[in-house]
């Protein structure tokens, strides 16, 4: 049976089961007895493409408290995000493939080209961080992951050089493994909670069981042949044992979804755009309060697709941000609004605090693809962060030499988590011991 | 407006800029043939040609799609394949694997299994028994014959012991798990078939094509096997696993011979000339993007430029036929749009006509080398020269950022689309070494707007002009424009070189071995001046690139 995103958008209103009792679930946290509590529990990495309107030169441009971001004091969260000046992006080969591949895990992306190929025919970038947030307790869902779009191949001139899928995935499992983005809400939904309200039919149980046990059937066969292939293919059959892991253990969430009940909105927005992302959005938070999961990432348009945000911006954002500002002012409205709902909603369910959000774009300028001074938030909630500030990871945020690495930001939002880590990032890119600025002194 | 398109043109001036390196464009003509080929027919330079490792890849979508239709033999729409996450391209062919396994491939695989399941189990082609008492429940000769004949067709090879054993227990697993609620002998056995059934779908031995090392850590060249050679040969002409043909005579280990395998590629060419044409020439042109279209004059593109290569095809027209066939297809619809009258209605007739028909004047490939409301001529040339003489143009380095902000910031408000591509081109020679070989191609289909319609004035009312000059060689229209394409020798070796990518489903390199492979593929024979896709078709599959495989430390 097919449903339109309009009809699935009605039956997320109305039978969208909303998670209350995190108690009820496990937990496998290792902590030792005598370490104190890490501050911070999940992460959500946002991302935008693109830039912003006006952002020449290393220039603020759109992406201010008078401009895009004017919607977060308009709802209230200005005081909990950190407006962070003087990072940059990364630009290997081409910005859009190396600037949202590497964006959160800050290695060098893009540079295994063809030319150069790494075991896996070019497509090798590093682990995210969301993905070491994810790994600090087996929950029933690794991580969740939202996006609009894929694109499947640019022109010649890229696809003959370098995988596609820097493009579409700004999460990675590890080095070599690209995370694809859900798309639709109601796959989302059935991902983290199975069939809904329907779960405690016994036949839906056995339905879930029969997939369960396909699965099994499927890791037998995959063993044998597992044997029969040579090292090197070996690693893709592990990427393959993983996913079929996780959709088990997402199988097994979905049948104890039932643990988990309230009621959610409906939301009415007539855009698609929107309502995907304000029910995604919603999911990813709902996941977060039963402890079905700890990170996510959100990306709000994968940057070069042809594909509209909105009726009022009808054309690709990557169209607007080289040749027109005022459309892409209203794609980054949109956009931006999206970004203050999600606080919001982490803010009004008392999950802000022990969250990290952090949002950014690929480059500055879109039109000449600037990596100086990408646009850059972190928000949370709590006494760690700059809250309600503008820092400078440099003055000199005009120079592209000058310009801080992101790898130093996360590098300050490791420990929060409890993550020891020495270095992030690698060669160009890598962290340089450096503080972000922030954190409170 | 204007300015909106200023800039949108600028930037398709910047996208390219230097990296262009070594031979673009020209060439001599290929000589004629000299080596023959001591196993076969007079083929030209096949001593030359070697094999090479072939990496493991899965099936892409649409090959997933296609092969569990043959497999249960009913054709499952295209919409089961929509909610996917796309299969990743390399240089526009899906049928190159980069990794592509990941959770998102087992969610979409594992949401859609319960369709192909349900129509499986009720199509003759895998019921080819049934169970009348609880007694035949159990792993009866009929259900192990069911499962083993699909997983065999599904893997494309014999099953091992461990193999029959592990569906043996998927299939128990199934009966086990459905005792408790079902009664009936036959559904009950339908929930064992699920069972191993839905494994058989999903395993990697379905999904993955590779071929196998023949004895652990083994090193160096060897011939494929029957089995082999028949999954290498349907993927490359059906997109698909063997037919019932191919599978037999792989059965009979006939395939090792040069001849029997060109008997099958033939056939398969002639029975299957709709997938081929749809997932070779539909993804070298990029076509493909619009058979799913539901605007009706999109589809009609696809369809025109669907059923003009198919002609090509199946008539063993020359290779460059795609830039000059003579002939197209129309509708009413199509028809109306390009200003063609006629007596027209839904249904496509053959047009003979030299002014459309190549592949350069349909509205199919004229609207995807723009955007949604402007043609681009650096996209337009770009696209010219990778897709169809095999050239890649890199995108502009970083360092020339600054440079480039200059040269847009000089170029004035009001100049023409050929002032601005001037100018830009002689900002200096960084920017001239890639535009001299898009801009002239882009300013020769200037003359077709972005749906593909005939323009001589732009919507301000500014002249068209498509007058341009390809190293020396002046042109004042499209039609200019395209005699000079036809004339090179780059068509048919881009034909042929695009057609290795999607036959061997790995890279194809511009030098080495790879390089002496596109030209035995691409050399016409003695007398002739082009070779036709059949022709190469039939080189390639009697080819040692196709016919062996190299195991690499």
């Amino acid at each position: 049976m097919s449903h339109s995103r309009r009809r699935i958008l009605r039956w997320l209103g109305i039978s969208l089961t909303l998670p209350m009792l995190e108690s009820t679930l496990g937990r496998n946290s290792a902590r030792a007895a005598d370490e104190p509590p890490p501050k911070k529990k999940r992460f959500i990495g946002a991302f935008f493409p693109d830039g912003a309107a006006e952002m020449v030169g290393g220039a603020f441009g759109d992406f201010t408290y008078d401009g895009a971001l004017r919607v977060l004091a308009d709802r209230g969260v200005k005081e909990n995000v950190v407006l962070a000046r003087g990072f940059r992006g990364q630009s290997n080969y081409d910005i859009h493939w190396s600037g949202t591949a590497a964006f959160l895990s800050c290695n060098e992306c893009g540079s295994f080209t063809i030319a150069a190929p790494s075991p896996y025919a070019g497509e090798r970038c590093g682990k995210t961080f969301d993905q070491y947030v994810a790994d600090l307790e087996r929950t029933k869902i690794r991580s969740l992951h939202a996006g609009w779009h894929s694109v499947s191949g640019w022109d010649e001139g890229h696809d003959s050089v370098i995988s596609i899928r820097y493009v579409n995935s700004v999460a990675w499992r590890d080095e070599r493994g690209p995370i694809q983005n859900t798309v639709d809400p109601r796959a989302m939904f059935t991902q983290v909670f199975g069939d809904g309200t329907l779960v405690a039919d016994p036949h839906i149980q056995y339905l879930l069981n029969r997939k369960k046990s396909v699965l099994d059937g499927v890791v037998d066969q995959l063993k044998t042949f597992r044997n029969t292939i040579s090292a090197a293919d070996k690693p893709k059959m592990d990427a393959y044992e993983t996913g079929i892991r996780e959709v088990e253990a997402e199988i097994v969430a979905g049948m104890e979804a039932n643990t988990c009940e309230a009621q959610a909105p409906g939301t009415t927005d007539p855009s698609v755009y929107i309502s995907n992302f304000k029910a995604m959005q919603k999911i990813i938070v709902r996941s977060f309060q039963c402890n079905l999961t700890r990170a996510a990432t959100i990306m709000y348009h994968e940057g070069i697709g042809d594909n509209s945000v909105h009726p009022t911006a009808p054309m690709a954002q990557h169209h607007y941000a080289h040749n027109d500002w005022e459309s892409l002012r209203i794609v980054s409205r949109i956009q931006m609004a999206l970004f203050a709902d999600l606080l919001v909603d982490l803010k009004n369910v008392g999950l802000l605090e022990e969250t990290i959000v952090v949002l950014g774009s690929n480059m500055s300028d879109g039109k000449l693809h600037d990596p100086r001074n990408i646009p850059l938030l972190v928000a949370s909630a709590g006494p760690e962060l700059q809250l309600g500030q503008e820092i400078y990871g440099t003055p000199e945020y005009t120079k592209e030499d000058k310009c801080r690495n992101l790898a130093d930001l996360y590098m300050d939002l490791f420990p929060l988590f409890g993550i020891a880590k020495s270095s992030y990032g690698e060669n160009n890119y890598a962290s340089t011991g450096r503080p972000s600025n922030v954190l409170k002194p | 407006m204007r300015l909106v398109l200023a800039l949108g043109l600028l930037f398709s001036i910047l996208i390219v800029a230097p990296g262009c390196e070594g031979e673009v464009i020209g060439g001599a003509k290929p000589q004629a043939p000299t080596i023959a080929d001591p196993e076969g027919p007079k083929i030209p330079l096949l001593s030359l040609v070697k094999p090479a490792p072939s990496p493991m890849r899965a099936l892409s979508n649409r090959e997933y799609l296609y092969s569990a239709s043959d497999l249960i033999g009913v054709e499952l729409p295209l919409s089961v394949i929509a909610p996917w996450a796309p299969t990743t391209k390399y240089s526009g062919f899906d049928s190159i694997g980069w990794t592509n396994f990941d959770t998102k491939l087992v969610r979409d695989r594992l949401a859609t299994i319960e369709v192909i399941l349900d129509k499986a189990l009720k199509s003759p082609k895998i019921m080819t028994c049934q169970a009348t008492t609880l007694g035949q429940v159990e792993y009866s000769a009929c259900a192990q014959i069911i499962i083993e004949r699909t997983a065999e067709r599904a893997y494309r090879r014999p099953l091992s012991a461990e193999e029959q054993g592990e569906l043996k227990n998927a299939y128990i697993n199934g009966i086990v798990l459905g005792q408790p609620t079902i009664s009936d002998p036959n559904l009950l056995m339908q929930e064992g078939l699920h069972s191993a059934l839905a494994a058989v779908l999903l395993s990697p031995q379905f999904l993955v094509k590779t071929e196998l090392e023949p004895t652990a850590g083994f090193v160096g060249e060897r011939e494929l096997n029957s089995y082999e050679l028949a999954s290498r040969l349907s993927y490359f002409v059906t997109s698909s696993l063997p037919d019932d043909e191919l599978w037999a005579a792989a059965k009979k280990g006939e395939l090792a011979s040069p001849d029997e395998l060109q008997k099958h590629a033939e056939r398969l060419l002639k029975n299957n000339v709709n997938r081929f044409v749809d997932n070779f020439m539909g993804q070298w042109f990029g076509f493909r993007e619009l058979d799913t279209a539901t605007d009706t004059l999109e589809q009609a593109m696809f369809q025109e430029t669907r059923l003009t290569l198919r002609e090509i095809v199946s008539n063993d027209l020359p290779t460059t036929a795609v830039l000059r066939p003579n002939f197209t297809y129309l509708n009413q619809e199509l028809a109306t749009h390009y200003g063609v009258t006629g007596d027209f209605n839904s249904t496509f007739k053959r047009v003979t006509m030299g002014e459309r028909g190549g592949i350069l004047s349909q509205a199919s490939i004229l609207k995807l080398t723009s955007s949604s409301a402007e043609t681009s001529p650096v996209r337009r040339g770009a696209w010219v020269q990778g897709r169809l003489m095999c050239k890649t143009i890199p995108p502009p380095p970083p360092e020339l950022r600054e440079q480039i902000s200059a040269a847009s910031a000089a170029i004035p408000a009001d100049a023409t689309v050929k002032q601005r591509l001037a100018m830009h081109k002689n900002a200096g020679a960084a920017c001239a070494g890639c535009h001299q070989f898009m801009d002239p191609i882009g300013l020769g289909l200037e003359g077709f707007d972005a749906r593909g319609k005939k323009r001589t004035v732009y919507a301000d009312g500014r002249r068209v002009e498509t007058d341009s000059e390809f190293f020396g060689s002046p042109f004042t229209n499209f039609e200019g424009l395209n005699a000079l394409l036809l004339a090179m020798p780059d068509v048919q070796r881009c034909a042929a070189e695009k057609l290795a990518v999607h036959s061997l489903g790995r890279v194809i390199k511009p030098t080495g071995q790879d390089a002496d492979l596109v030209k035995y593929l691409s050399t016409p024979e003695e007398g002739a001046s082009s070779v036709t896709f059949k022709q190469i078709v039939v080189r390639m599959v009697r080819s040692p690139a196709f016919r062996k495989v190299v195991h690499a430390p």
